[in-house]
């Protein structure tokens, strides 16, 4: 069972994706904002009607150009949380998340059953009886999140999940959002367009760039032969995963295995950190900068890239650093050479 | 001591302040004598009616046939003929709110009723429903004959007034966030059930208050209503009907009549007023 898109449209912009996602995969699709992603996903809901192609989930037929098949939003299985939120306001999260079953005609207390069990499930059972309009922006993914599981669909959709939310809260939520994805063992879409966000929850990655899908494939795929430039900055970020200690002076100590990176901001928890391999400067010498965070290894691998070449440091943990060809002939680097590499607290985005 | 501003400029400084404020306070004393006059010409007509009323022999007034079966044929009609309008006039106002071509002319084309002379909007009733009318020729075949009964009246109230409450509908769904309702059809929501669960529950305070402003002008319906349904005592007869019949013959039966009325519109407008300030307090 997978759902499969094959979608092209003309107005308002054009649009030409075709991929697949089998139940209980994540898909990525990923691009810079205006690239056509949630246009996608609106295709996939039916919100909006392609001019050609065909969209199946199963046996499931849900659009077909060529023989006039047209199913409305509420006749697919879906489940889909929007960037904002887009709860009923004046409802209570439990309310939100009883809606669907409902809709479905659900008896009042069957469906308020599972309503429960879905708030449990993306650790939203605390918040069942307030206004959905009171929640903050992260309390607000979590019940929209367990109001579109509620029904068990085999199709998730998440548009920007945790772009709107803090990110104190965004590592609770991306645990929050794994475990929905397992429980529900759907096909899912994730729309993002953050680095961290695609690595770290989807199986495989879709480039979108002006409404077409410019590359797909896994994160190691996408580093290994990226297809633009785009692609090659979106995967080849260095991600890091840790847990956050605020510290007295307005920095947080971020320790990633058996190292520790420093970063700017008070931070306490579970962590992603981004940091541009731009931002990663090479040196032969231990005390070469004045930069924080400082790991030490061998190179694995150099690879040109551009004008410039990725460096592969084969350290604890692993960092690629994009250096110019010029500075890497400097150092005279080559696989096996000893470096250290070294970036700066701001230079690391925590997520 | 220094200082620093010159005598004279301080007095020119004065005098021009002074100016200015008598020039204020003309120009806010004559707005607030025209204002006064004008509302002295609309309440003057008001009061004449409240003065002249007989009220030693307002309960036997009351009690008059006519009075008395105006006013309940009023009551019933007005009852009657709002429903129609909630009834047609909610999906209509809702599928307004859709994109569509030609969607300004058919609302526009809803609205004229409320600025056509009802003698107009009466005499179009008649011919479509009359005996030899577009609708009535074949209505007439199954013996309904919809002219000059009480069902006219009905009509004739809902052509007239429904623009006012399908208008209010109109505009508070077109409040509504479009990414609500689509989130409702994620979630198996039909389109209609989407709408009742969504875009109804925050537009009731508009719905109620447009459909208070329809039943004042269905309730003061006289035109549309005389052409159409005619003036037969206890059957098309209403209230402001009767009121103008009165006046030919009994002022003080008029008058009653004429204060009853302007009370219940008043009601009417007072309630549309508490329920738009309601419906704009954040919930």
């Amino acid at each position: 069972m997978s759902l499969s898109v094959d979608v092209a449209c003309d107005a308002p912009f054009a649009i030409d994706a075709t991929f697949e996602v089998r139940r209980g995969r994540t898909l990525a699709l990923v691009g810079e904002s205006g690239a056509g992603k949630t246009t996608v996903l609106r295709l996939i809901a039916g919100f909006a009607r392609p001019d050609r192609g065909r969209i199946t989930n199963g046996a499931e037929e849900w659009f077909d150009a060529a023989a006039g098949i047209f199913a409305a939003p509420h006749r697919r299985t879906i489940g889909m949380t929007f960037s904002r939120g887009a709860l009923f306001g004046d409802m209570t999260a439990l309310e939100n998340a009883m809606f669907g079953p409902r809709a479905a005609g659900w008896a009042a207390d069957r469906a308020r059953a599972r309503a429960l069990e879905a708030l449990e499930l993306t650790g939203a059972s605390a918040l069942r009886d307030r206004r959905a309009a009171t929640l903050s922006a992260g309390e607000t993914q979590r019940v929209a999140l367990a109001r579109a599981i509620a029904l068990r669909p085999h199709v998730l959709l998440l548009d920007e999940p945790l772009s709107s939310v803090d990110v104190h809260a965004r590592a609770g939520l991306r645990t929050a959002l794994s475990a929905a994805m397992r429980a529900t063992d759907a096909a899912t879409v994730l729309v993002t367009h953050d680095p961290a966000e695609a690595l770290l929850m989807a199986d495989e990655i879709a480039v979108l760039e002006n409404g077409r899908i410019v590359q797909q494939g896994s994160s190691a795929d996408l580093r290994r032969a990226p297809a633009t430039p785009y692609v090659a900055a979106f995967a080849g970020v260095n991600l890091f995963t840790g847990t956050a200690r605020a510290l007295a002076d307005g920095t947080s100590e971020i320790a990633v295995g058996d190292a520790a990176f420093v970063v700017h901001g008070a931070f306490t928890g579970p962590v992603a950190l981004v940091v541009d391999p731009d931002a990663v400067t090479l040196s032969r010498e231990e005390g070469a900068t004045s930069a924080r965070n400082r790991v030490h290894g061998v190179v694995d691998a150099i690879v040109p890239d551009g004008g410039a070449v990725r460096v592969a440091i084969a350290s604890v943990p692993p960092i690629v650093a994009r250096v110019t060809a010029a500075s890497a002939a400097a150092l005279a680097l080559a696989p096996g050479v000893p470096v250290y590499a070294s970036f700066k607290a701001g230079e690391a985005r925590v997520s | 001591m220094m200082d620093a501003t010159p005598r004279g400029a301080v007095t020119a400084g004065a005098q021009l302040n002074a100016r200015a404020r008598a020039r204020d306070l003309a120009v806010g004393a004559a707005a607030i004598a025209l204002a006064t006059l004008f509302g002295a010409f609309v309440g003057l007509p008001l009061a004449a009616l409240l003065v002249r009323l007989p009220i030693a022999q307002l309960a036997d007034m009351m009690h008059q046939t006519i009075v008395l079966q105006a006013l309940r044929l009023s009551f019933e009609t007005t009852c009657a003929a709002a429903l129609l309008t909630v009834l047609g006039g909610t999906p209509l106002a809702a599928l307004l709110t859709r994109d569509f071509r030609g969607r300004d002319a058919i609302a526009s084309l809803m609205t004229l009723p409320l600025v056509l002379p009802p003698v107009v909007a009466g005499l179009g009733l008649l011919l479509a429903f009359g005996r030899a009318g577009l609708l009535g020729r074949f209505l007439d075949v199954f013996g309904m004959h919809v002219p000059f009964s009480t069902a006219a009246v009905v009509l004739a109230q809902t052509f007239v007034a429904a623009p006012l409450y399908i208008n209010a509908a109109r505009s508070a769904f077109s409040r509504t966030d479009r990414e609500l309702l689509e989130a409702a059809a994620s979630l198996r929501a039909s389109p209609v059930y989407a709408f009742a669960r969504i875009a109804i529950p925050p537009a009731l305070p508009a719905l109620a208050a447009g459909l208070s402003l329809s039943a004042a002008r269905g309730l003061g319906e006289f035109g549309a209503t005389i052409t159409f349904a005619g003036n037969l005592p206890g059957v098309t007869q209403t209230m402001p009907l009767a009121a103008y019949v009165a006046a030919q013959s009994d002022m003080d039966a008029a008058v009653a009549i004429s204060v009853v009325l302007a009370c219940a519109s008043y009601g009417a407008l007072l309630a549309a007023g508490a329920l738009t300030r309601s419906g704009r307090q954040p919930a």
